[in-house]
């Protein structure tokens, strides 16, 4: 409407010059043509009024006016030492709004890592964390809270899954939680990868919970740990998210890989890269090119011949020596007689897989049975909130066979729980393979996200039903359960591997193949001795084809010497080992801790009598008390001897959200169609015609109105 | 001089006039398309509907439809019966409101998202109550009965998150509902939690009424 209203300000004063009947006309086509705009600027006012109030009287949130949450964003600073990872995460938590606030944020680390550090920053000051037993620890954070002193508290909840808790966010300030913790490097060949998970897959937990097997902290489903938080203000809706970055986050990592490197990449983001020498590489990863929702992954490739066979570091700690072997044994030819083998395939398709990671997992499946040998049978198997088979028992991998597999696997839909359960006891039936598969090997293949939280009784239940089968996993999708994979893998004597992205589906499943038609070794010992001997792993799993053997040592006095011996086919296998002039580093002593704890961990899952449970439990306190570690049983709290917060006010709850994996999150349907604006353009158009109709008709005959 | 200019003015507006006609006549045209493949595409769903419910198999309406019938939606309060469509693509939309694909399937456990256009067959929506009842058969005919617990006006960039762990049904359209244009860059959405399953001998005896 203004620019009509301008069109005739800037021409009326040209109004007496010009025909009165053409000033009309001129009129009409701006009118015509600004009709379209107007109406459309004045919808839009309308609606952005209407919007304003609708938003308030529809708010999901039960009543409560909407908070300003806190802000986080991360610093991850990665030091890597040959086989080593140290990494440093800041937490930095703003709180934008005008009152105090305390925060819960839950994340992911990866499935080895050891926290032994916590720091709070105020300023200039830095308040160091104390390890304690995680209920004393719980304790201390509230009276810290109660009494108005900045605190921040770290628990596990998981093998992967972390929380850090802050109290007494001023208004308007920052609060930073240091976290350090260390792991290892995985190592293929001469192929090293490290991983900083992002997001968190949302995990299912089974109605029925098998509360013997499990242990408390181990079984809790996720969405449980943060509603038992008291009066923690949680989204209403938690399925609805803006497309925006929760946790603006950004790596750094100083990469001294001990030789020299062909290459160093990131799989799925864009980084910079700085090379300082052949060994010595700068990573860094930009917090605005990235959402905060897929794992970052670096890997690098050590030049052949370059790359160490045996990387040993040690330590004394505490008046013990600890040592950390990476060993690879030599990667002689195998045999090319391939045995035939019964193979069974579980497939995911719970709700969880839906989208993306489901696509990845059949072209996964799909790639896998298309490699299939004659002689070789196979199987599988779907599960959701049921577990079903293709076939009733393994069949030859014949054409016939084939093509129902495939139109099988084509017609798999995401939907449904995770009964992973089920599926374990149909793949693993310790029975039907003594029955008619003599001599065969039998490879059971899993394809999922993990998004279980059930994972000690899975873990039992592998470890029963196991019989002579290997179990191998391949974790699909952006953020999966990195710690059910390689935990399922090794309590199944096989091996896993990730995929991230659908177009690495092919390269992964091919290498996984190679890997696991024989295991390289097995029955692999450590020969030595020494006083107050301690090997972490207790056992020592087999070893594939390009996987290295890892362990971790305590003793009084470590010797000079150590004999590894394994069976190689079937023949013995041994290797020495000079402990003499090792690489001193200083977190060896974590490294074994966490091993350490694994296994106990392990074993107490095993374990049903409340008598021995309770050893196990005081073992592993002992163990992250000494050690400094955050275990299931012992958190890191970090206080602020000064009280900040005046007792009259209040404080804010908040949790703050991953961000949800990507590929896991779908957009809304376009929902307008044209219809009204057809019609309604339709009725101006067609009464603009009648006008000029009517125009031209007193235009001929000269008796328009002037 | 004068009447020969006076001609061609009077000429050029008739022309004018014929062309703005033409335009007016086939917006209409085209709006009332849209209309008639909201209308009359239900009719023939319905048929593959019934016949999917009697079969268990999945049966397109036409044979070149590129979607298929998962459910229908009853919402007595508004005496609304629709059948829904396997997609949210436009394609799938103009004939029947979408179940999108990646949502978890229509009766199981899980979020369940359905989408229609604001003007045809999810108008009904505005008028939606919280408190209402929303009943949802599958293609296995079980029925599932949920009740409107919220509604919410969200940006169109917002992002659903999957869940397989709560039994809900989200219902999707446009906003606001009056507004003329082709796109909007709002959704309404209607949040339905599950009540009960297993009412299937009551409504069966009610739908076949």
């Amino acid at each position: 409407m203004n620019a009509v209203l301008r069109f005739i300000g800037i021409t009326l004063p040209f109004y007496r010059h010009v025909d009165k009947r053409r000033y009309g006309l001129c009129l009409l086509l701006v009118l015509v043509v600004n009709a379209n705009a107007i109406a459309a600027f004045t919808r839009e006012t309308e609606d952005r009024a209407l919007l304003g109030r609708a938003v308030l009287a529809l708010n999901f949130s039960d009543g409560r006016p909407e908070v300003i949450a806190p802000q986080l964003h991360s610093k991850v600073d990665i030091h890597v030492t040959g086989p080593i990872a140290r990494v440093r995460v800041k937490q930095i938590f703003s709180n934008p709004s005008d009152s105090w606030a305390e925060a819960l944020y839950t994340f992911p680390l990866p499935p080895d890592s050891a926290v032994d550090q916590l720091q709070i920053h105020l300023g200039e000051r830095i308040i160091e964390g104390e390890i304690h037993e995680r209920k004393a620890a719980q304790k201390i954070f509230q009276q810290a809270r109660q009494d108005g002193q900045q605190a921040a508290l770290v628990e596990q909840h998981r093998a992967n899954i972390f929380s850090t808790n802050v109290a007494n966010v001023p208004p308007g300030e920052e609060l930073t939680v240091v976290i350090e913790y260390q792991q290892q490097v995985i190592r293929r060949g001469s192929r090293f990868s490290l991983h900083y998970p992002m997001s968190i897959t949302p995990r299912y937990s089974p109605r029925t919970q098998d509360n013997q097997t499990g242990a408390e902290t181990n079984d809790k489903p996720l969405t449980q740990l943060a509603a038992s938080l008291p009066g923690i203000n949680r989204a209403a809706s938690a399925d609805i998210s803006r497309g925006k970055n929760n946790n603006a986050t950004e790596i750094w990592l100083d990469l001294q890989a001990g030789f020299e490197l062909d290459d160093v990449e990131s799989r799925y983001h864009f980084v910079s890269k700085h090379r300082i020498d052949d060994s010595h590489w700068q990573l860094r990863l930009h917090p605005q090119t990235h959402l905060a929702n897929a794992d970052f992954v670096v890997e690098w490739q050590g030049r052949e011949v370059a790359v160490p066979q045996a990387h040993i570091f040690s330590q004394t700690f505490a008046g013990q020596e600890y040592a950390l072997l990476q060993v690879m044994p030599p990667q002689v030819e195998l045999e090319q007689t391939r045995q035939p083998r019964d193979i069974v395939y579980v497939i995911d398709t719970s709700g969880s897989m839906g989208g993306e990671s489901l696509r990845q997992a059949k072209r996964a499946l799909l790639w896998a049975i298309d490699r299939l040998d004659e002689q070789d049978r196979f199987n599988i198997i779907e599960f959701n909130s049921q577990a079903w088979s293709l076939f009733d028992a393994e069949r030859e991998a014949n054409s016939q066979n084939i093509s129902r597999a495939r139109r099988f696997v084509k017609a798999l839909e995401a939907r449904g729980g995770t009964e992973m359960r089920k599926a374990m006891d149909l793949a693993l039936c310790g029975h039907c393979v003594d029955k008619n598969s003599t001599e065969r090997m039998r490879q059971v293949m899993f394809l999922t996200d993990g998004a279980i939280s059930n994972e000690a009784t899975l873990f039992a239940a592998i470890k029963r039903q196991l019989g002579n089968s290997r179990l191998f996993t391949v974790g699909i999708g952006s953020a999966p359960n990195r710690y059910f994979m390689r935990k399922a893998a090794k309590m199944g004597r096989g091996t896993f591997v990730d995929i991230g992205k659908i177009s690495e589906v092919e390269e992964k499943i091919t290498q996984l193949f190679e890997r696991i038609d024989a295991p390289l070794m097995n029955d692999i010992e450590l020969q030595f001795v020494a006083d107050n001997l301690d090997i972490s792993p207790a056992r020592i799993p087999d070893l594939y084809a390009t996987e290295p053997l890892v362990v971790a040592i305590k003793a009084d006095d470590l010797p000079e010497q150590i004999t590894l011996q394994g069976r190689r086919q079937g023949k013995v296998w041994q290797q020495r080992l000079s402990l003499a002039n090792t690489s001193k580093y200083a977190g060896i002593h974590v490294a074994w801790a966490r091993k350490k704890i694994e296994s106990l961990f392990d074993d107490r899952a095993m374990q049903s009598e409340g008598e021995q449970r309770d050893a196990l439990r005081h073992q592993m306190l002992a163990i992250g008390l000494k050690h400094h570690l955050v275990t299931p049983f012992t958190s890191l709290v970090a206080v602020d001897k000064k009280s900040v917060k005046p007792e009259s006010e209040g404080l804010n709850h908040h949790v703050i959200q991953n961000n949800a994996p990507k590929g896991t999150r779908f957009g809304l349907a376009r929902t307008a169609t044209g219809m009204t604006y057809f019609l309604g353009m339709g009725c101006v158009v067609l009464m603009l015609a009648i006008g000029l109709l009517w125009l031209s008709r007193c235009y001929a005959k000269s008796t328009c109105p002037e | 001089m004068e009447t020969g200019r006076k001609g061609s003015v009077v000429i050029a507006l008739k022309l004018f006039a014929l062309v703005l006609f033409v335009m007016g006549a086939g917006l209409w045209i085209k709006g009332g398309y849209i209309f008639l493949k909201a209308e009359l595409g239900q009719y023939l769903i319905e048929r593959a509907w019934q016949h999917s419910l009697t079969t268990g198999n999945e049966k397109k309406p036409w044979f070149w439809a590129d979607t298929w019938p998962v459910a229908r939606l009853w919402v007595p309060s508004q005496n609304i019966h629709q059948i829904i469509l396997s997609g949210d693509s436009g394609q799938a939309l103009a004939f029947g409101p979408g179940h999108t694909t990646v949502s978890a399937q229509p009766g199981t456990e899980g979020l369940v998202v359905i989408s229609g256009h604001r003007d045809t067959h999810f108008r009904f929506l505005q008028h939606l109550q919280e408190g209402e009842q929303i009943i949802v058969q599958n293609w296995e005919g079980q029925h599932t009965v949920y009740r409107v617990s919220a509604r919410q006006v969200v940006d169109e960039d917002v992002l659903i998150a999957g869940n397989n762990t709560i039994r809900r049904l989200l219902l999707v359209t446009c906003w606001p509902f009056d507004s003329a244009s082709l796109n909007s860059a709002y959704r309404f959405i209607v949040q339905a939690d599950l009540v009960d399953e297993q009412f299937d001998s009551i409504f069966d005896a009610e739908i076949r009424h």
